[in-house]
């Protein structure tokens, strides 16, 4: 590729008549400098120096006015894509002729537009060059028939002269010689009737010698357009090929005085292996079949064009070695055999590269409908999960809000509780001072986490939301515990209060109040009913006070024990006439001296243990009413507390309580 | 709330204190300032608060009053007393509300008062003020 774009360029060069020694474009000398740097790095695909030396080029051409300059820029343009394309992998194949194509499309309205319509037809060397290189004939092939059809339709006889010798030059490699020889005529023709001087001075020796190549030795049209050969080589100074044919004639027609001299004129001469590559091997071998012997093998095989070949075997088939000639004429068919098939892979190759281009396409298509698809559906589930989303975060907070006002309800409730407290009697102003700091705990926690709960989405994950609805329900349930203890306490004081007698019995009062209070314990803590006896017993008392005043004893234990267990036990023993409760703990227990302290209203034997202080005293004031007794057992040690509730078995029931509730 | 929750605010290079016998209010003091982006610490008692100050001395303390052992009055106490922490900025957060309390609360050095339960509006708004002035006083 580089040897024919060599050759090419310096036939570009040599087609301009006053071309400088220094500056054979004859364009502006600065945009020569750049232009020299663009040929030199034309080839060097590892940097990008060329594209900026060929972007200065068309710089200074505008800068500068050079059309011509500017016209050698997209040709250079164009040399470098077909470059590109030619160590393009297959699949960069597409892009890099839609490259080609477009440059050269872009080249030729350039050249038109300059007036410099030669470079546009130079330039089908280089995309012609570039397809044969990348083994796409077709696409070669279809291009020449474009540059035809321009130069027809332009009446550019310049044009037409290239795209007739390139498809000459085509179809000889391909051995078509019926095409070879109907492009050369045709070559032949426009020569000899144009005016254009460009054509005019072109050397038809090769012509006129490829066309008698299309003809056998023994063919007069042969003779005939050799003879034309020699009169246009001497036309053209061109001897040396007119010597080399015509002493190849010359041993054919066994002519051998004439053979000789033109033999030693060709080999005399120095360029000759330069213009005939095997010149020196066929007069070799010639002399050997003029000697009637059979030329060394090795000498036969460097013999590789089918010409030689063909000629050879006809000369030794003039000369009576017939077995040379039969061995000749297969190695020729052999030789064409091979560029045939060889030419058959390209086009098979090139074919199957089209179609393989065309499913790739259809699959590329096929797969951009199944993205489509998926981006659709992913969009669809997407939506549908936002919405799913959207609603179940709006219930959620709908319910959040119905829960906090309910709480802001069950505050104001509180509040008017304790409006009622504080007017009923001033001396409950202490009470109440602690009450608002045992209200406000768990009331912060509620209106606090409420607050948070509420907060716009995003604020907190899911996780700790639910943490805080739990605050908030623990909370409440404070706060609820509380309200009933401060409700109780005023219903105590304000005689509002109803001791209802019926029947109880003994286990069951006891294991409802630990199913109660089991919630309440700490983790790791035991809690467990023991009775005295199995039996059930059943007395008269009021089992939902007995068990209310158990349930605090319990809550109590609970609050304070934090490892061990505690213990709910009943006897019937302890104290004769009367049911015994015994609620014990492994609790801190409480000093002895503070045995009575404790029952006595708002007393906190731990101020920061959380709860009203009413507790216990709520419980003795129930406890008296019943005619029974709850009392902290001092004598116990074993750690830990002991509360006692005795019940009479017979209590004393005053009249109205009585009728009330039986 | 709107205001607090549309703006991004970056308090990464405060530290600030919270104190409280109660952890729930912690976590609900520590919830309700988490788009501060604070450096959070939090004690349980008077001395607990009193050693995290040594430890390293905060930009703002968030403090209970009714405490075991040293109650927040006489944290606060402490805290003025002492040259060196003299300037921290102070907000109680209390259950106690008399008008007594609050007196007694900014007699002893509180730069604010906000009762339980805690208002998040008002908290943020606190907050930010001090904040603000802190950032002031390092100017």
């Amino acid at each position: 590729m580089r040897k024919l774009t060599t050759f090419f360029f310096c036939l570009l060069a040599a087609l301009l008549p006053l071309a400088a020694q220094n500056n054979p474009y004859e364009i502006d000398d600065v945009c020569y400098e750049c232009l020299r740097r663009a040929e030199d790095t034309v080839d060097d695909l590892e940097t990008d120096e060329f594209e900026q030396a060929n972007a200065r080029l068309l710089e200074q051409s505008i800068v500068r006015h050079d059309e011509k300059a500017r016209t050698l820029y997209y040709v250079f343009a164009l040399r470098r894509l077909c470059r590109k394309g030619e160590v393009a992998t297959p699949e960069q194949r597409k892009q890099a002729n839609e490259d080609v194509d477009l440059a050269f499309d872009v080249l030729r309205d350039v050249a038109r537009e300059t007036g410099l319509t030669q470079y546009y037809y130079y330039s089908y060397d280089l995309a012609q060059n570039y397809y044969f290189t990348t083994r796409q004939i077709s696409r070669a092939f279809s291009l020449l028939d474009k540059m035809l059809k321009d130069s027809e339709q332009e009446n550019d006889e310049y044009g037409l002269w290239q795209a007739l010798r390139f498809l000459a030059q085509v179809y000889q490699q391909q051995l078509d010689v019926l095409n070879t020889r109907r492009y050369l005529k045709q070559c032949l023709d426009l020569y000899n009737t144009t005016k254009d001087p460009t054509i005019r001075r072109q050397p038809v020796t090769r012509i006129y010698c490829d066309l008698a190549d299309t003809y056998d030795f023994q063919d007069d049209s042969c003779r005939l357009y050799y003879n034309k050969a020699f009169q246009s080589a001497k036309a053209h100074m061109d001897t040396l090929r007119c010597a080399y044919y015509q002493a190849q004639i010359a041993a054919f027609d066994k002519n051998l005085k004439e053979y000789h001299t033109r033999r030693d004129f060709c080999l005399n001469d120095p360029a000759f292996r330069s213009f005939f590559r095997t010149g020196p091997e066929m007069f070799d071998c010639t002399d050997a079949i003029i000697q009637r012997e059979r030329p060394s093998q090795a000498l036969l095989d460097t013999l590789y064009l089918p010409r030689q070949q063909q000629f050879i075997g006809r000369l030794a088939s003039q000369w009576g070695l017939h077995d040379l000639s039969l061995y000749m004429m297969r190695k020729r068919f052999e030789a064409m055999q091979s560029i045939l098939s060889n030419i058959n892979d390209m086009r098979l190759e090139e074919a199957s590269g089209q179609f393989e281009a065309y499913r790739l396409n259809r699959q590329l298509r096929e797969r951009d409908e199944e993205v489509a698809l998926a981006t659709r559906l992913v969009v669809a589930l997407l939506v549908i999960i936002l919405i799913g989303a959207l609603a179940f975060s709006l219930t959620h907070i709908r319910i959040l809000r119905r829960e906090r006002k309910a709480d802001e309800e069950r505050i104001r409730e509180l509040k008017e509780a304790n409006d009622q407290v504080q007017l009923a009697n001033a001396a409950k102003t202490r009470f109440v001072q602690n009450m608002s700091h045992e209200v406000r705990t768990p009331l912060n926690a509620i209106v606090g986490f409420s607050q948070l709960l509420s907060l716009p989405d995003g604020s907190f994950s899911e996780e700790e939301k639910t943490e805080f609805s739990e605050h908030v329900i623990n909370n409440t349930q404070m706060l609820t515990m509380l309200l009933d203890d401060i409700l109780n306490t005023s219903a105590i004081d304000s005689g509002n209060y109803r001791i209802s007698y019926g029947p109880g019995e003994v286990h069951r009062i006891a294991r409802a109040a630990i199913k109660s209070t089991e919630h309440r314990l700490k983790p790791g803590v035991r809690m467990y009913y023991q009775p005295e006896s199995e039996e059930p017993f059943t007395f008269t008392t009021d089992p939902r006070r007995v068990q209310q005043i158990l349930i605090n004893l319990l809550s109590n234990a609970c609050k304070h024990t934090t490892e061990g267990e505690i213990c709910l036990s009943s006897s019937l023993t302890r104290r004769p006439d009367f049911v015994s409760f015994l609620v014990t703990d492994t609790g801190p227990g409480v000093p002895a001296d503070q045995a009575e302290k404790i029952f006595e209203r708002f007393t906190k034997l731990n101020e920061f243990v959380q709860g009203t202080g009413l507790g216990l005293s709520i419980c003795r004031d129930v406890a008296s009413r019943m005619g029974a007794k709850v009392y902290l057992d001092t004598t116990y040690t074993d750690g830990g507390a002991r509360f006692v509730l005795e019940l009479p078995v017979t209590p004393e029931i005053p009249e109205e309580e009585t009728t009330e509730t039986k | 709330m709107a205001p607090f929750f549309e703006q991004e605010y970056d308090y990464s290079k405060y530290n600030v204190l919270a104190v409280d016998d109660i952890p729930l209010n912690l976590l609900l003091v520590k919830k309700m300032l988490s788009r501060f982006n604070f450096e959070f610490r939090t004690a349980a008692d008077g001395q607990q608060a009193l050693d995290a100050v040594a430890a390293k001395k905060p930009d703002l303390i968030l403090l209970d009053l009714m405490m075991p052992g040293i109650d927040g009055f006489e944290v606060i106490r402490r805290l003025r007393a002492n040259p060196e922490t003299a300037d921290i900025q102070i907000v109680i957060l209390s259950a106690l509300n008399s008008n007594e309390d609050v007196v007694k609360g900014f007699n002893e050095g509180a730069n604010d008062f906000i009762m339980k339960p805690i208002i998040m509006e008002k908290l943020l708004s606190c907050v930010v003020t001090q904040m603000q002035l802190v950032a002031a006083k390092n100017r």
